[in-house]
């Protein structure tokens, strides 16, 4: 055996290495039980090939494996006595109209592996593509680290052995795949040298090294619960399959991190009134986030909303009917506050979850079933300043314990900044206002993508308070809740949407409202004695929707906050017709823009921006040669001509084709022809010629365009 | 150029004096360069590599009328342009025309004749015509003069002065034969004499009409430019101690019009330029002695100027 034979026998070794470190994670992150034989398959395929085995042989060979091993790991009958292959044609035949009506979960184990086998073998041949005719490895090794780091990310699967195996491998495989595309340098056993020593010098101070924690917020869990919210799609959390929540799912034990939009839409409204519309409640705070409170009580009712009460009677109302639109069936109903009653088509019953007020459309064996259009009927509730500033404190000692609960965890400092904003406040009402404007005029601001997560040793509440001060819903209805609990005000944290946008009307004068998934909003409930749980919005740039009456001074209402943010854009109008705005929330919002573009965020975006125009420049031969030709396309003309005939002269000396100072067109043209060999370049020299030095006005730049185009293309490396 | 074809009556004329000349196309066309342009031209080398039989074969491709005249130490002034005898009969002086009024003339070993005789055909050349007994006689037109020079010999010569040299619009140097082509000359020679066999492919008329044509070959704005831009280089340049005239300018414009039209061309472009600078600046600029000293010609002085002078390859 030479040496080149050598080496192709351990390039092989190293394409099977790969390929295996596709395959070795299997076993820990999907339900692949036997990977060990798609690895022995793959090497195989690779030993095959390096011993020049004639392909039907291993066609042969190789469709003898996959069958055997089919039939080892489904079947279960003798390979010899055969009974095993009408099973397995069977199940191939009904797969083809499977395939055909996409119906992939019904696919079957044996055909997914058997699809399996065929997929490896095929990059079994690409891989070989890449290493002995291409030559160029670059992409399928990124890809491998890339795979590995991902899985390593957001599976159990512990990369750690693989990242060291890829690098040592992957980097030495690079070089030579680099020694091979230039020929072969003559010194190759000093480079090898060179490139190991390299190699293991970084592995060693990387092994040894001190490794710092993460520099920046964790993406990881908020790309989690976005994959989770996503995955629940059977089993009883089907209840909130549909919600997928941007940024927060049903699970709200641990709040924090970024989120981002999404303009889903979740349902379309026919309504009288703008209303918050619930989905649930929580009551449990545990330092990181909110858990639903330890109570299994549930109640049932039938259209008419007979087991629950929203206000006393002392509350305003007015009584409003809705009709909901879901786009997709929902399983759990969104609600308004004061809902009477449901009407839906199909489903009659529905099931209260006393402990965080969450109703699920049911049948009569308690099962979810799926909720389409329907028609609510609900209560507005008009509070009275007065009535709210007149209850007396909450005596209710069940009620008190649930809703002022409070972790043992929460640092001493947030109890005391909620005394220092509530003293001197008579009232219940009047301190949870004052605790309520505290969002507005102490330096918070919104943000939904730079949002820290607390630490192991971190409160929630804590680090939005006193660190961050930047934040979304979550952050600013959580503070607000733990705040008034610190102070013995019961409170509890709802979830669901805003009002949504409003899209048109209706022939009769109803508002068409559009929710969608950047609508998902939580928020605050007080109780109060006599009146219930009365809706606050801490967070900066939503309203609360629900009115306030304040008979001798309807000017001075609450402060209310323009919408500022995406995830509710409430029209101006619409937003006046139940508050006011005032000016100094305009000025909060300037603030707000203006602290967006702080020093810091413009030298990230222009930093940014130079490496993207470097990068651009840098690769500009790739690019620059189809923007000349796009932008002569149509242009025709003596004038497009000249400068068209000077674009190819600059295309070509970026190609590398350097024309000398005194080297005239004609030598030039010459040069290029006999370089690409062609003689395009000097047709289309003569012509220029005549166009710049017989200053002739008709040249015949059309019958050119072809050759013209050719040579710009062929300046593309 | 390489690509580039002739002017067909000027490709009948080469393809007729390669019937004697062989392999010396380079020289044959910047002959007829000069013939167009109305220029002369001063032939350097080594005698028997086919001087005489190039402006001979020239003469007759054009039907012109060919006359050689042998430059000799004792050779006078009006040996050159001829003289006014006295006719007893008529009772007056009568001019004898010189061998210089013909259509080519062959001015062969141009050194070796002393200054004053020099001067002679050099005013001649310059002026068009001879002046004898202060009458003035118009030379024939086409007035073409070949002149050679033999760079070996020393001994009883008279170098021509650089100031009579810039009279010449090209030197030329002529050239061994490469093997193969001396190889096909004694072919030729062998049983005939190739210079009887040619005949006439171009007039008189014709001729005129082409020089005609030259003047009116056009030379753009950028091109002039160029020509100026070469020549004021040549005077600023740190080996050369006397640069290139505007008679120079002049020179190299009216050789490139009609190197354009040789390869059928009615405009100039740089490379007509590039090609007759070489033979039209060289034999005008006088390179400092420690330039000379260093082992430059002005040959290699002037390509140097041309590769180092960007050319106009735009509007």
């Amino acid at each position: 055996m030479n040496g080149s034979r050598l080496k192709v026998g351990v390039y092989y070794l190293f394409a099977f290495w790969l390929l295996a470190e596709w395959l070795i994670p299997l076993k820990t992150v999907s339900d692949t039980q036997n990977a060990n034989v798609f690895i022995v398959f793959v090497g195989l395929c690779f030993l095959f090939m390096f011993l020049r085995i004639r392909a039907s042989i291993v066609a042969l060979i190789n469709v003898s494996y996959i069958a055997y091993t089919l039939n080892a790991l489904f079947f279960d009958v003798s390979f010899f006595s055969f009974r095993w292959l009408p099973l397995l044609v069977e199940d191939v035949i009904n797969h083809v109209a499977i395939v055909r009506q996409a119906r992939w979960f019904e696919v079957t184990n044996v055909f997914r592996s058997l699809l399996f086998f065929v997929l490896l073998w095929m990059m079994t041949y690409v891989v070989r593509y890449w290493l002995f005719v291409r030559k160029r490895l670059f992409v399928f090794y990124v890809a491998t680290v890339a795979y590995v780091a991902i899985l390593d990310t957001f599976t159990a699967f512990r990369g750690n052995g693989a990242i060291v195996r890829l690098v040592t491998l992957g980097f030495l495989l690079l070089h030579w795949l680099v020694d091979e595309r230039i020929g072969g340098a003559k010194q190759w056993k000093r480079w090898l040298a060179a490139s190991i020593g390299m190699i293991s010098v970084c592995l060693v101070v990387g092994y040894v090294g001190p490794k710092l924690p993460p520099q920046w917020p964790d993406p990881v869990p908020f790309i989690k619960s976005y994959a989770k919210g996503s995955e629940q799609g059977t089993g009883k959390e089907t209840v909130d399959g549909t919600v997928k929540k941007v940024g927060y799912g049903t699970n709200d034990s641990r709040l924090g991190g970024p989120f981002v939009a999404d303009d889903t839409v979740v349902f379309t409204v026919e309504d009288e009134q703008r209303h918050y519309w619930r989905v649930e409640t929580k009551s449990v705070y545990t330092g990181k986030g909110w858990e639903t409170a330890d109570n299994d009580v549930t109640d049932i009712f039938e259209q008419e909303n007979h087991i629950y009460y929203w206000f006393e009677d002392g509350v305003e109302k007015e009584t409003f009917t809705a009709i909901i639109r879901p786009t997709q069936p929902m399983y759990y109903l969104a609600y308004p506050l004061g809902l009477k009653a449901v009407h839906a088509l199909e489903v009659n019953e529905f099931l209260l979850q006393m402990a965080n007020e969450k109703i699920y459309p049911v049948d009569r064996q308690l099962n979810t079933l799926p909720l389409f259009e329907h028609e609510i009927v609900y209560e507005h509730p008009i509070f009275s300043v007065e009535q709210l500033n007149d209850a007396p404190a909450v005596q209710n000692d069940t009620l008190l314990a649930q809703y002022t609960q409070l972790p043992a965890t929460l640092p001493s400092r947030v109890r005391q900044l909620a005394e220092k904003i509530t003293n001197g406040k008579q009232t219940q009402y009047e301190k949870v206002k004052a605790v309520e404007q505290y969002f507005r005029l102490n330096g918070f601001d919104y943000e939904t993508t730079d949002v820290a997560v607390p630490g192991d040793n971190d409160d929630y509440v804590d680090q939005f308070l006193f660190e961050t001060k930047k934040g979304y819903c979550d952050n600013f209805s959580t503070s607000m809740v733990v705040l008034l609990r610190s102070v013995g005000i019961p409170a509890r944290w709802v979830k669901g949407y805003t009002a949504g946008q409003l899209t048109g009307k209706t022939a009769d004068g109803k508002n068409i409202y559009t929710i969608t998934n950047k609508n998902a909003h939580s928020w605050v409930e007080v109780y109060f004695s006599g009146v219930g749980w009365v809706p606050f919005e801490p967070t900066q740039g939503f309203a609360n929707p629900y009115r306030f009456t304040q008979p001798q001074l309807p000017q001075e209402q609450q402060v209310v906050q323009p919408s500022q943010s995406l995830r509710s854009r409430i029209p101006v109008n619409d937003l006046l017709r139940g508050e006011q705005t005032t000016s100094s929330s305009w000025k909060d919002k300037d603030h707000a823009i203006w602290n967006a573009f702080t020093w810091k965020k413009a030298i990230w975006l222009i930093f940014v921006g130079v490496g993207v125009v470097f990068l651009l420049y840098k690769i500009r031969r790739k690019w620059w040669p189809y923007v000349t030709l796009f932008m002569f396309r149509w242009k025709n003309g003596d004038d497009a001509f000249v400068r068209a005939y000077v674009a190819l002269l600059k295309h070509l000396q970026d190609y590398g084709l350097k024309r000398k100072q005194g080297e005239t067109l004609r030598q030039y043209a010459a040069y290029v022809d006999r370089y690409f060999g062609t003689t395009d370049m000097s047709k289309l020299t003569y012509m220029y010629e005549k166009a710049i030095y017989k200053q002739q006005a008709n040249v015949e730049w059309e019958k050119m365009k072809e050759l013209w185009e050719n040579l710009i293309k062929k300046t593309v490396p | 150029m390489k690509y580039e074809p002739f002017h067909p009556l000027i490709a009948t004329m080469i393809e007729n004096i390669e019937k004697v000349i062989i392999g010396k196309r380079e020289v044959t066309t910047l002959s007829i360069v000069a013939l167009l342009a109305g220029g002369h031209v001063l032939l350097e080398d080594v005698p028997g590599v086919g001087k005489t039989m190039l402006v001979r074969a020239l003469a007759k491709s054009v039907n012109a009328q060919f006359k050689r005249i042998q430059f000799t130490p004792d050779l006078l002034p009006s040996d050159i342009t001829g003289v006014s005898v006295y006719n007893p009969k008529q009772m007056h002086f009568e001019y004898k025309p010189g061998p210089i009024m013909g259509n080519v003339i062959l001015a062969d070993e141009i050194n070796r004749t002393s200054p004053k005789t020099q001067a002679a055909l050099l005013e001649a050349m310059e002026e068009g015509g001879v002046t004898v007994d202060g009458i003035t006689y118009p030379l024939p037109q086409p007035f073409f003069v070949m002149a050679t020079q033999n760079p070996i010999e020393y001994e009883g010569t008279y170098p021509l002065p650089e100031a009579q040299l810039d009279r010449f619009l090209l030197k030329v140097n002529m050239g061994y034969p490469s093997m193969t082509e001396e190889i096909e000359i004694l072919n030729r020679t062998e049983k005939t004499t190739p210079i009887d066999q040619i005949q006439p492919v171009v007039t008189i008329e014709q001729l005129r009409s082409l020089q005609q044509q030259v003047k009116k070959v056009y030379v753009d704005e950028h091109v002039k430019r160029y020509i100026v831009d070469l020549v004021q280089r040549s005077r600023s340049h740190p080996a050369i101690y006397l640069g290139v005239s505007p008679r120079g300018s002049v020179a190299l414009m009216k050789a490139a019009q009609a190197h354009a039209l040789v390869y059928g061309r009615d405009f100039v472009i740089p490379d007509d330029v590039q090609r007759v600078a070489s033979f039209a600046l060289p034999h005008r600029i006088i390179l400092k002695p420690e330039a000379k000293f260093d082992g430059l010609s002005a040959e290699d002085v002037i390509a140097r100027i041309i590769t180092q002078t960007p050319v106009p390859i735009r509007r």
